[in-house]
């Protein structure tokens, strides 16, 4: 079957997937005990006007299917209504704060798959040896650790004790300005060392796999030098489960972000998220969890193309 | 040459027929001949061979000692009583970890506090001991009841295919969708706070995995014969699938679950940490952490370090222990392959 | 020219083991065996008795934990030793330095060039000529000795002097590049060739294996090949870089019958055409009736018969070869029960003493128990020096006069054979 054929089928069978999200994400509100609006504004301070607003945002007249086509259609056109903190537009809130969130999960990202792809190559090509055991250790070790408590060790390393790093949040820097550097290299670390130990470890099983394969041996038999016959054959072929991990990472690069902005108090979506929790601000809450949902769905679907572009067997 | 063979040669060619190897000579042989390669004919289950192999990776016995170590440092940390009777009397931890002593507030590590006090005096090596109870708690408890939904719905999706797989699916798509926390936070934003809440939410978290696993590892079992037979034997389905089928296609399963419960315990602290986990001031590792953040600038850094250091060693120790399962269970052998002939 | 004369692969002595936690396994003990131009050589065994471990060692493709403990493997094709000289001038064996890369006879355009080739051939190594290059210098004879080779050097020789094919075709190709690039690759690298005329050559070889349409089929992938036309892919991968031998390991063994038989006629298509020598590793005696020149037969390692096909179908030595023979069924037979030989070749890690194939012999005496018998000449009954096997040589106390019973094994011609005009076997 040629790319389109897999790429409208791959299209087909999403949209039930996101048709189920923004169910699920609608029904949040639904599990609460009782009305949105009363729950709500046990925790606020019930200004005037606020109980109106909340009546109208939640359309709690209509019939349930009603209220989630209104909230649906508002929401495919990014109208998340007002939040119930700021009185500001969800959707306002959340664009100013994704740049930021952007560039901390980008920058781990990029650390975990730098650094886990080649350990992860080095490790299987000198398995068995030092190198190999000292990776695998290093690899337990990242996994093992708490991504939470690893910032605040570095944080109090580095930033207190050396105070080489700022701890100080970078509110009013933009993202591309070069001193973000020095603000974003600490958590970016923090985020991205569970993430490259788990891409290492899978890389390294994946490419031991291969190296036993028969057509290694071919490869050695005509000639190939070392170097080709890793790279070229051999990597080429572990690169299906490297796509499958880092598509993954990208959700664990999400979650983790949520947890380290809140150590690093860096100005994030993930600070809004939790916020927003704390302070039931059901608005907020609904736009970011399905804004996450929808793209994790999209970062899989491009996974499943690069699989198919990847291996020639895979186009069904 | 002395020997007596009666041996022809030809100068013909044809079709040949060889005769004279006569192994009826075997019979007769003395015993001398009948060298006999040493084999070992004693068979064993697999779980038994599993188990043989487990035994011998030292790391993951390193890793069961050291859990087994922690579980008796909790379950012995303070007095246990049920219905009022008192089923475990003993008491490791100095001092009692919901006490507040405010004449000792953030005292560095010293002797009569080994790990230090936090913000309200509190011992923190008594926290941590008991704290311990929460975390081994939520991981088995959170882990048992994911098997107990992702097996099933993971075997019948498997097996029987068609819809029934597909609807499946795509709930477990729909799920997956949601990053781990980020669900659970959701979830627990709307049940609320405390023990069963955050149960709840990070079951429907993990149980997707077990059953995606399952499935796919039922997907390929099903078509062995040994299933085929049964199934020409009369069997029932539901036989098939829980005595043939699912114990076959358990072993990946059973390697995540064990390491799934260190996920689950990173990410309950994580919860803890944020503040949406148990009850504030409970003594669980995540939370501790919250409240060592805002004293970490002030330098108090032994409020931070001792409850990281329990969750990592614990993690630490169920992936050991979750690679040697791996191993033993389903071993492919690093140096494998055909070894050296490649 | 006396390098017509002399065979083109030369093994002696070979033994390689592998060290494993059970002990030392000696997968090749003490091998010899010799191949002219253009010949096709058979080792016949069970599985496990060492015949793929023979050509690993052969192409030095044995990794940990296995090693190649001694013995020469000399190889003497001119365009090999021209084409290493060139690329690994300080390998070139001359009087005051060794060397793996031996010149015996160079001649320049003025002439011969007299005593010690190979220090011109240091001194000038870009005028050496090869098959394809045009130089001053001229390699008439020469040998490489390949276990002392260079990894390097052995990269140069591998896919293109000599070339391997191994079983299962379908495995053997790399699924994520097309068959095309797979034999390209090759040709790039050795031949020196650009992109398009690396592809143009491939297609050529495509063509030259029997596949239809190669033009169309340079970019089709693997697993868009039946069994038979990957073998043949791969047939083309080993032919792309016109290698003086080929070792093919169990070709046909993962194909059909009828497929074996085509791919058989093609192995023998190819060696008549294109002078290329075939190392034949099989179990299959009816495959090396067909195609094969001369034979080794091996057991747990060792070799134990060695001749001439003819020689050993009709005038068969070692009581292992005729038990193999006699186990073949045949239409017409009116035997009730089939002579195999019975038991199982022995684990290479505690082998039997003395003769390693007693415990299934019925002709074992007392003698068998404690002496290893050599490879010995079945005519003298001296240990055989040459590898050579036009010799015909086997490895039985028989052939050295210490049985006192004998061997009665017998081989006859079927009188009904002769409608179809006594084809061999």
């Amino acid at each position: 079957m040629s790319l389109q054929r897999y790429l409208i089928k791959r299209l087909l069978v999403m949209i039930p997937v996101l048709f189920g999200v923004t169910v699920l994400t609608f029904s949040l509100t639904k599990m609460l005990p009782g009305s949105p609006v009363d729950f709500i504004l046990q925790f606020q301070e019930t200004t005037p006007g606020l109980r109106e607003q909340l009546e109208a945002q939640y359309n709690l007249d209509e019939p349930v299917y009603i209220q989630y086509w209104l909230w649906l259609r508002d929401a495919m056109v990014l109208d998340f209504g007002d939040s119930i903190i700021s009185d500001r537009s969800v959707t306002g809130a959340i664009v100013g704060r994704l740049p930021k969130t952007l560039l901390l999960g980008g920058a781990g990202f990029a650390i975990a798959v730098c650094i886990g792809i080649p350990l992860g190559v080095l490790s299987a090509v000198n398995n068995g040896n030092t190198i190999d055991e000292v990776s695998r250790i290093g690899a337990l070790l990242g996994i093992a650790t708490p991504n939470f408590w690893l910032g605040l060790m570095l944080m109090l390393v580095f930033s207190v004790q050396f105070g080489l790093f700022r701890v100080i949040p970078p509110s009013d820097v933009g993202v591309f300005h070069p001193s973000m550097l020095k603000f974003v290299i600490l958590p970016a670390i923090t985020l991205g060392t569970a993430s490259s130990a788990l891409i290492m470890r899978l890389t390294r099983s994946s490419m031991v796999e291969e190296l036993n394969k028969d057509y290694v041996r071919t490869a050695k038999a005509k000639g190939l030098s070392e170097r080709t016959v890793i790279v070229k054959h051999v990597l080429r072929n572990s690169m299906v489960s490297v796509v499958t991990v880092a598509a993954i990472q990208v959700a664990f690069i999400v979650n983790g972000s949520v947890v380290i902005e809140q150590v690093f108090s860096w100005p994030g979506v993930g600070r809004l998220l939790i916020d927003a929790i704390t302070q039931r601000d059901f608005p907020v809450l609904q736009a970011i969890v399905l804004m996450i949902a929808v793209t994790i769905v999209f970062v899989n679907l491009i996974a499943d193309l690069l699989y198919s572009w990847l291996d020639p067997r895979i186009r069904y | 040459m002395s020997h007596e063979s009666s041996r022809t040669t030809t100068d013909q060619r044809g079709r040949i027929r060889v005769t004279g190897f006569d192994t009826s000579a075997f019979e007769d042989r003395d015993e001398r001949f009948d060298w006999q390669q040493e084999e070992s004919t004693v068979s064993r289950s697999r779980w038994t061979r599993s188990w043989e192999r487990f035994k011998r990776n030292r790391t993951a016995l390193a890793g069961l000692a050291i859990i087994a170590v922690m579980l008796f440092v909790t379950i012995f940390a303070r007095p246990i009583a049920v219905e009022g009777i008192t089923i475990q009397p003993f008491s490791l931890a100095p001092f009692d970890p919901t006490n507040s002593n405010f004449g000792a507030l953030n005292e560095a590590p010293s002797a009569s506090h080994p790990f230090g006090t936090d913000w309200s005096g509190k011992d923190i090596l008594s926290r941590v001991m008991y704290g311990g109870r929460y975390s081994l708690t939520i991981g088995v408890i959170t882990v048992g009841i994911a098997l107990s939904v992702g097996v099933p719905l993971g075997a019948i999706a498997g097996y029987y295919g068609g819809w029934v797989d597909e609807v499946i699916m795509r709930l477990v798509d729909i799920l997956y969708a949601f990053p781990f926390l980020v669900l659970a936070i959701a979830l627990i934003s709307v049940l609320g706070q405390g023990f069963w809440n955050m149960i709840t939410a990070l079951v429907l978290v993990v149980w997707i995995s077990y059953a995606r696993l399952l499935r796919g590892e039922v997907l390929s079992v099903k078509e062995n014969e040994y299933v085929t037979a049964a199934k020409a034997l009369g069997a029932r389905d539901r036989s098939i699938i829980f005595r043939h089928v699912v114990p076959n296609a358990m072993a990946p399963v059973i390697v995540q679950a064990t390491l799934g419960i260190g996920t689950v315990v990173l990410n309950a602290a994580a919860l803890g940490f944020l503040g949406l986990g148990l009850e504030p001031g409970s003594p669980e590792w995540g939370s501790m952490l919250s409240s060592g953040r805002d004293t970490l600038i002030q330098g108090y850094w032994w409020v931070t370090v001792f409850p990281g250091l329990a969750i990592f060693l614990f993690v630490l120790s169920i992936n050991l222990v979750g690679d040697g399962v791996r191993d033993a269970v389903d071993p492919q052998g690093d140096s494998g392959g055909n070894a050296g002939v490649r | 020219m006396s390098v017509n004369d002399e065979p083109l692969l030369s093994v002696e002595n070979l033994q390689t083991s592998f060290y494993t936690e059970e002990g030392e396994v000696k997968a090749v003990n003490d091998v010899s065996y010799q191949i002219d131009r253009g010949e096709r050589f058979a080792v016949v065994g069970e599985s496990g008795a060492g015949k793929s471990v023979t050509s690993l060692s052969l192409m030095r493709l044995i990794d940990d934990p296995g090693r190649i403990k001694g013995g020469d493997v000399t190889f003497r094709s001119t365009s090999a030793v021209a084409t290493l000289a060139r690329e690994f001038p300080n390998g070139v064996a001359t009087e005051n330095s060794p060397g793996y890369i031996h010149v015996t006879e160079l001649r320049s355009e003025s002439g011969s060039v007299g005593t010690d080739p190979g220090a011109t051939v240091r001194d000038n190594p870009k005028d050496v000529a090869t098959d394809l290059h045009d130089g001053s210098l001229h390699v008439e004879a020469g040998y490489v000795d390949v276990l002392d080779a260079s990894e390097d050097a052995m990269r140069e020789l591998r896919g293109n002097e000599i070339a391997m094919i191994f079983q299962d075709p379908h495995t053997a190709l790399n699924p994520v590049y097309t068959v095309g690039e797979q034999i390209a690759e090759a040709i790039r690298k050795h031949l020196d060739m650009g992109d398009q005329a690396a592809k143009e050559r491939a297609i050529e070889m495509l063509e030259r294996v029997g596949i239809p349409d190669a033009e169309e089929r340079y970019s089709d992938y693997p697993h868009e090949f039946s069994g038979g036309m990957q073998q043949r892919a791969v047939i083309a991968i080993a032919l792309s870089c016109d290698p003086s031998l080929i070792v093919a390991d169990e070709p046909t063994t993962a194909l059909d019958v009828t497929i074996e038989a085509q791919i058989l006629d093609l192995l023998k298509e190819l060696s008549d055409e294109e002078d290329v020598a075939v190392q034949l590793i099989t179990h299959d005696l009816g495959v090396v009736a067909e195609l094969c020149d001369s034979v080794m037969v091996m057991y747990a390692g060792k070799p134990v018969e060695r001749s001439s096909v003819e020689e050993l179908y009709y005038d068969p030595k070692h009581p292992y070869t005729v038990g193999l023979m006699s186990s073949i069924p045949r239409i017409g037979d009116n035997r009730d029960r089939l002579d195999t030989v019975p038991g199982t070749m022995p684990d290479l890690v505690q082998l039997p003493s003395g003769c390693s194939f007693h415990p299934r012999c019925p002709y074992a005496e007392d003698a068998c128990l404690e002496h290893e018998p050599p490879l010995v000449d079945v005519e003298t009954g001296e240990p055989v020096e040459d590898p050579d096997p036009a010799v015909h040589s086997a490895a039985c106390l028989e052939y050295t006069g210490q049985l006192t019973d004998g061997v009665d094994f017998d081989v006859q011609i079927r009188e009904d054979a002769a409608t179809d005009g006594g084809e061999s076997v």
